[in-house]
Parts: structure tokens; C-alpha cells; sequence
């Protein structure tokens, strides 16, 4: 994959024209997604937020991904959006206004119903230091909203949504994509990293209110840069909380990890293997917290001392 | 759920007992039975019945022998019954049968 | 329609070239192992690709995005092995007191449980048990009695299984998740066909190991060949297909007399249709080699030489799966013609008027 074209290589109008035409080739981590986008709203938006990626020709494709625009029938002019997967739809078409979050999150769903060759915790992934930073959580739990927060104070996002780690290894893989902030999150990391590229605000999805977050250029840059754990974090944010962090057993930290897990039945052996070997091989945590400053500032404490 | 009864004249024994993979984590254990892909917690007592006591098939009272090892502070009763529920448990699972 | 062709002939020629000669997939190029993954997914082929590549040491040297793919077909399709495999040893401890009837395996389960090449990499999903008519309300109970719970239906639903069909609602295990179908026969009780059950039990054979029975391997044959195509709309089932040709080639391996008794089968239970279409398609479209005698003596089960002739136009079109980026109206109208076809073999003309009413009725109703 060396001397790769990026998206950024690429002028708008260019851009448009592949995807909404024959469709482009974009590396995400250890996928090549053939993406095909007619849906004209969405063209801008990807541009911006996949603009470092790098793009390739004649691959074979982890996905064939498609969002193209429908009328919805008989009933009148109401405009949606039909996401398909190499030609079939995993469900109904959707409103247009909310093509975003469709595309971002049926591409969330190919990659978990298709790449069982890797073992897949329900996890947040960041790098610093060389070691990589577990944050397995349920949704609803502040799991993106921290690792938004904490790419943008000096560690490399590997995933908010994936913990990629190939059975028998210990090496988390990077999936840079965006990252779905929900309702209140969207202001807090507006406030939080002022710099950070945030997309279009879609109101009234299933999960509430979605706005992404772009992925920092230097995660997307080293993206084939895989990197051991060193820590593995339970993250919950609690409104109104003090933070507190607290080690917890190798016992409670199995089955959470275990549980939490795309697919770790599956996998059978290997993922109880893998999760053994990761739980042993790293120091686990349970964080509460209401404030994403003091979070990120203890977690980078944390992490320089977990250095020596 | 089970149908049949238990009975102390039934006699018991570890299901491939080799077929078990343990992650020690004290106290307790983390076990990933290979047959069934299912992942099982538990504790040392349960570890000693499928990995040595029920290796050769054993009834109820040289069962409860076996683990209590004559320090019982619980009732007897009390304690058979328990040890009927998890063997029924662990026949519904797959980890132990009746011989 | 001159370039329809041709995406289809390229699919058709990818999928055969590669299920044929798996060495082959080394030399392709981006484009079309990039198709190849995307039709071999959608013919429910992929794991089975993958088993064999596998085999033949040509797994690892594929690139990653190929290779990944296929991995995990194999992890999908050995999971669901284990998870049928644990289903059985489980049903067989529930059924430990049962003693009025054998219980057969049946399919994805006899495969597995024969060990069969076939059965590599291959996806299944539920576990397919026959026993003997009388004793199946028996067996439902006693696995209702050990946590298994019948699926709940609605009446129309019931009355439908239990009347018309040949087999009892699914049955899950309330822990686990597969479905375990209980048959007693291979064909529904309203179908054309009547295959005798008695003479299928009857010559079932046990397994070493295991309470378990399969059953004869001839009748293994031609119960593929029945469900493929007098049970079937067709539609994406080359797997099936596949499975057949996999089928032949093993038990001609083991058994001389392995056709003689295929065909003297078939005329005993009244499935001389199904034997002929499947002989002929996995002949046709595999390039399956079939002793000249056999075909000769399947000849005379063919249907009028109009329907063979539409019949040779419909089936590769629902078999194999369209070009992805081609969709064709022409094979959208095979499949449909072959929908109608598979519920007009299996059921009287009235009931099949009352059932698809039903059904569409019901759709609708849904969709509000």
C-alpha cells in the first residue's frame, strides 16, 4: 500500500465525481471499504472527515458500500436514503437528513458482521507512548466522548467503536474513522478541543442527537501502526461525579471484556485466549468521572507513570 | 428443569474433564469448556470436583467426603442439598453426567 | 441483454473455477478475486472457498483483504459446527429415556457428524432431526421438560406446521440459540411427491459414537437433491448444488454400487424428478462427471421437453447470484417464476391459493 494518493490529494469536484460515479477505494485500518455515495448532502461532509485516508486502486474490498438517494413510494416526496452492502440492504431505507450517522454507523455494522478474523471488544482504542489504552464500555457509558476528549491532548486514536486485535496477538490495530458524538458530548468537545473538525449536527436519530468528530490527521498517518496494552480502563461517566480510579480484579476485568466483546463466542478458544492473555498482560481500572479535563489529565498521569 | 430426580445411588463424573481450559485467577477460575465454546466462573470447589473428585465416578455422600474434607459448618442437609443443585447445574451444562 | 450474458457467465466461471480448482485463486487478479469474495459471500460459499484454500495451503499467501474475508467465513462456519454439535450432545442427554424411535441426523448435522468433506467450512443453521411421526410429540415434551421451548406461532401458523408440513415448529433451547427442527419426513404432507418415511427410518443407519442416526447414503443423496429442488424457490443456492456434486463424489468413492443404488432409491420413493433435475444441473453447471448409464436411465424421468427447456433458462439464473454491480430483471423474473414453481410442487392448487393469501395479507398488514 506505499506511495499512496490521499483524499486531500483529491479537489472537491474530483472527489464528487468518483464517489458519487464509479465509487473510491478508502484504507480504514485493515479494511478497504469501495465506497459509492449518490446522496449529494453527504459528498462534503466525507470529504472533510475522510480527508486523510489514503485511497487505493484494484484492491479487494473488505465491503462494497453504497447510500444512494430514494423516494419513498406511494407515499409522497419524503426524501430517504437506501444504504446497501454489495448490492442488498441490511435495512429499510432511512430518512435522507440522516444519511451521516446511516452511512457511519452501516459501516459500523459491515465491520462487525464481517471481520471475525479479528477478535472485536465493544472498545474504545488510544496509543500513547507506544502502549495502547483500553476503554471497553457500554454505549451511553462517555466511552467516545473520552477518547475525542483524549485525541486531542497527545495520544493516537486507534478506534472509539473497535478494539481490533487478531487472535494469538496482543497488538491492538488501528481503525481511524470518525467518531459519533451523542446530544450533550457534541458541546462538551466543542469546548473541550476548539480545534477539532466537527461535521453536521443530525437531529432525532435513534440514538438522539449525532455530530462526528474527524480523526487527527497523525492517527490517520500512522494507521498501520499497531501498539501492545498497556492499560485497560472501564470508563463511566456519572453527571455530577468526583473522579475517582480504582484497580479492579483480573477476574471482574475478564468477564466485562469478555461480555462486551463482538464476538467472542465466535471465537471460541482463541478469544478466550486473547482475553486472558490481555488481562494478564495489563494493569485494569475502573474510572468514574464528570468531567472530561480531570479525566484526561489523570489518565495522562496515569499513563507517564505506567512509562517507567 | 431437570426431569430426573436425583438420587444418592446416583453415581457421577467429569465430562472430559482434559476438554476444560482454566485461567487461574485467584480465588476463582475462569473456565472455557471446548465442547460447548461457553466460558464458565467458578470456584475452587467446583474446579476440585471437575478436575479431581469426579474423575472417577463417585456418588453423592463420597462426593460431599471429598470436598467438605470433614469441615462442614453448614447443616448436612443444608449441604447436600447444594451440592444436588450444582451437580444438576453442571449436568444441564454439559460438565458432568450420571453413570 | 448481450452484456447480462456476460456478467453472468463471468460470475458463473469465477465461482466454478475457484470451487473446482481452488489452486486457481493464487494467479486471479484484484478485480476478480474481488468478485469472487462478493458472489462466493452471496452463494453462501465462502466458508466452504475458504475450507478448501485452506487445504490446499493457499490461505495465508492471499492478500490480507481476501484472505480476512475468508478467515472469517471459517470462523462463522465452524462456529455454528460446534454450536450443532453441542446442540446434539445436548438433545441426546435430554433424550437419554427415549426409546421409541431413532432419532436421525439429518443434513448440515449427518455431515458433521459423518465427517464429510463436504461439511468444511460449511454454514448451516439449524440442527434437522427426523424421527418417526408417532414419536415427535414425545420428544417435543421431553425437551420442553429440559428448558427447551417450543417457537410461540400464531394459530394460523400452527395449524399450518403441524397440518400441512412435515415437521413441528422450531424448537429452542432457552440458553442457547439454535433452532432444532423435528421432521418426519423429507417432504412436506401436501407435497406432489410421497416419499414412504418407513423406508427412509428403516434403512437409517447409527453411528459409532453416539446415540445418532443418518441415514442411508443414498437416501443422504437424494434428500439434498429433493430439498434443492422440489423445496426450494432456488435462489442463491448454489451451496446446495455444490453440496450435491460434494456428496457424489464422496460416496461413488466409498461404494461401487453407489449409482445402482441411488437410482433404484429413487424409483422406491418416488423421487425420480428431483433425482433427474439435480443429476442434470450438477452435470451441467459443476461439470460433475455421471456414469453414461445413469444418465440414460434418469432420462425417462424427465418432464416434457417445453418445461426442461425452461427449466435449463431458469436455474443457473437463481442458482448462481447476479453480477453485484449488474442487477438483471431477467434473473429477478427466473427467481419469481421459481418462487411460484416451489410452492405449486409442494402444495394443492386451493391451499396454495389460501396460503399465499394469507401470507400477502399478512405483509401487509405488518408493513402499516
Amino acid at each position: 500500500m506505499g506511495n499512496s494518493q490521499k483524499v486531500s490529494d483529491l479537489s472537491p469536484q474530483v472527489f464528487e465525481s468518483l464517489l458519487s460515479g464509479s465509487g473510491i477505494s478508502l484504507q480504514i485500518g485493515p479494511f478497504i471499504a469501495r465506497v459509492r455515495v449518490e446522496v449529494t448532502s453527504l459528498i462534503d461532509p466525507l470529504y472533510r472527515f475522510y480527508h486523510d485516508h489514503p485511497l487505493l486502486a484494484d484492491e479487494i474490498h473488505s465491503f462494497h458500500l453504497r447510500l444512494q438517494p430514494k423516494r419513498a413510494f406511494p407515499r409522497l416526496y419524503r426524501h430517504r436514503v437506501r444504504f446497501t452492502v454489495d448490492g442488498r440492504k441490511p435495512h429499510e431505507d432511512m430518512p435522507a437528513a440522516q444519511a451521516l450517522p446511516v452511512f457511519e454507523w452501516g459501516l459500523n455494522l459491515v465491520i462487525a458482521l464481517r471481520s471475525h478474523s479479528f477478535l472485536m471488544l465493544h472498545s474504545a482504542v488510544l496509543e500513547r507512548n507506544g502502549q495502547a489504552l483500553l476503554l471497553p464500555a457500554m454505549p451511553g457509558h462517555g466511552k467516545t466522548t473520552l477518547c475525542a476528549g483524549l485525541s486531542h491532548r497527545g495520544w493516537r486514536t486507534f478506534s472509539d467503536e473497535f478494539g481490533l486485535i487478531r487472535p494469538g496477538s496482543l497488538e491492538m490495530i488501528p481503525v481511524p474513522r470518525p467518531m459519533a458524538l451523542k446530544n450533550e458530548s457534541i458541546d462538551i468537545i466543542r469546548d473541550f478541543a476548539p480545534d477539532a473538525f466537527i461535521g453536521p449536527v443530525t437531529r432525532n436519530t435513534r440514538k438522539g442527537t449525532v455530530a462526528h468528530v474527524k480523526p487527527t490527521a497523525e492517527s490517520v498517518a500512522r494507521q498501520n501502526e499497531t501498539a501492545p496494552v498497556g492499560m485497560i480502563v472501564f470508563p463511566r461517566w456519572v453527571k455530577g461525579a468526583s473522579l475517582t480510579l480504582q484497580p479492579i480484579s483480573k477476574a471482574e476485568s475478564f468477564m466485562l471484556l469478555a461480555t462486551n466483546a463482538f464476538n467472542y463466542e465466535l471465537l471460541a478458544e482463541a478469544a478466550f485466549l486473547t482475553v486472558r492473555d490481555l488481562v494478564n498482560g495489563a494493569d485494569c481500572y475502573r474510572l468514574e468521572y464528570s468531567g472530561l479535563d480531570e479525566a484526561t489529565a489523570r489518565l495522562n498521569e496515569l499513563a507517564e507513570a505506567n512509562r517507567g | 428443569m431437570s426431569a430426573k430426580p436425583v438420587s444418592s445411588a446416583n453415581r457421577w463424573r467429569s465430562r472430559a474433564p482434559d476438554e476444560i481450559v482454566w485461567f487461574d485467577i485467584a480465588p476463582d477460575f475462569v473456565a472455557f469448556h471446548r465442547p460447548s465454546g461457553k466460558t464458565h466462573f467458578l470456584n475452587a470447589a467446583s474446579k476440585l470436583l471437575l478436575t479431581d473428585t469426579l474423575i472417577e465416578p463417585a456418588n453423592l455422600p463420597s462426593i460431599l467426603g471429598a470436598i467438605s474434607s470433614g469441615s462442614v459448618d453448614e447443616t448436612v442437609e443444608d449441604y447436600q442439598q447444594q451440592m444436588i443443585v450444582m451437580l444438576e447445574h453442571f449436568e444441564s451444562l454439559g460438565l458432568v453426567e450420571r453413570v | 441483454m448481450g452484456s447480462t450474458q456476460s456478467h453472468q457467465e463471468i460470475v458463473r466461471e469465477l465461482l466454478v473455477t475457484a470451487l473446482d480448482n481452488p489452486g486457481a485463486v493464487a494467479s486471479m487478479t484484484a478485480s476478480e478475486l474481488d468478485l469472487l469474495m462478493r458472489v462466493a459471500r452471496r452463494a453462501r460459499v465462502l466458508g466452504k472457498l475458504a475450507a478448501l484454500l485452506r487445504e490446499a495451503g493457499g490461505l495465508e499467501s492471499l492478500p490480507e483483504t481476501a484472505s480476512d474475508q475468508l478467515q472469517s467465513a471459517l470462523v462463522l462456519a465452524e462456529s455454528r459446527a460446534r454450536l450443532a454439535l453441542w446442540e446434539l450432545d445436548r438433545i441426546s442427554w435430554a433424550l437419554s429415556d427415549f426409546k421409541d424411535g431413532n432419532c436421525i441426523a439429518m443434513k448440515g448435522c449427518a455431515y458433521l457428524l459423518l465427517d464429510l468433506p463436504i461439511a468444511r467450512g460449511r454454514i448451516f443453521a439449524d440442527v434437522d432431526l427426523m424421527l418417526p411421526e408417532a414419536a415427535l410429540k414425545d420428544v417435543e415434551k421431553l425437551l420442553n421438560e429440559r428448558g427447551w421451548r417450543s417457537q410461540e406461532l400464531t394459530p394460523y401458523d400452527q395449524n399450518y406446521y403441524r397440518n400441512w408440513t412435515h415437521e413441528l415448529p422450531p424448537v429452542v433451547h432457552v440458553e442457547r440459540e439454535v433452532e432444532i427442527d423435528l421432521h418426519h419426513n423429507i417432504l412436506p404432507r401436501t407435497a406432489r411427491l410421497k416419499p414412504d418415511s418407513h423406508k427412509l427410518l428403516k434403512d437409517a443407519k447409527r453411528l459409532s459414537k453416539g446415540k445418532y442416526y443418518v441415514l442411508a447414503n443414498e437416501d443422504i443423496v437424494l434428500h439434498a437433491m429433493t430439498h434443492l429442488m422440489f423445496n426450494d424457490d432456488l435462489a442463491d443456492k448454489l451451496r446446495d448444488l455444490v453440496d450435491i456434486d460434494g456428496l457424489l463424489q464422496y460416496f461413488t468413492g466409498k461404494d461401487d454400487e453407489f449409482w445402482e443404488h441411488v437410482l433404484t432409491r429413487a424409483e422406491e420413493l418416488d423421487l425420480r424428478r428431483p433425482t433427474y433435475y439435480s443429476l442434470r444441473y450438477v452435470r451441467q453447471l459443476l461439470g460433475c462427471t455421471i456414469p453414461a448409464s445413469v444418465i440414460d436411465a434418469t432420462d425417462s424421468w424427465a418432464p416434457p421437453a417445453a418445461i426442461v427447456w425452461l427449466m435449463d433458462r431458469l436455474v443457473p439464473r437463481a442458482l448462481f447470484p447476479p453480477h453485484p454491480d449488474y442487477p438483471s430483471r431477467l434473473t429477478e423474473v427466473s427467481r419469481l417464476m421459481l418462487y411460484v414453481r416451489s410452492h405449486w410442487i409442494r402444495m394443492p392448487p386451493w391451499l396454495l391459493i389460501y396460503h399465499l393469501s394469507y401470507k400477502l395479507c399478512m405483509t401487509r398488514f405488518r408493513k402499516k
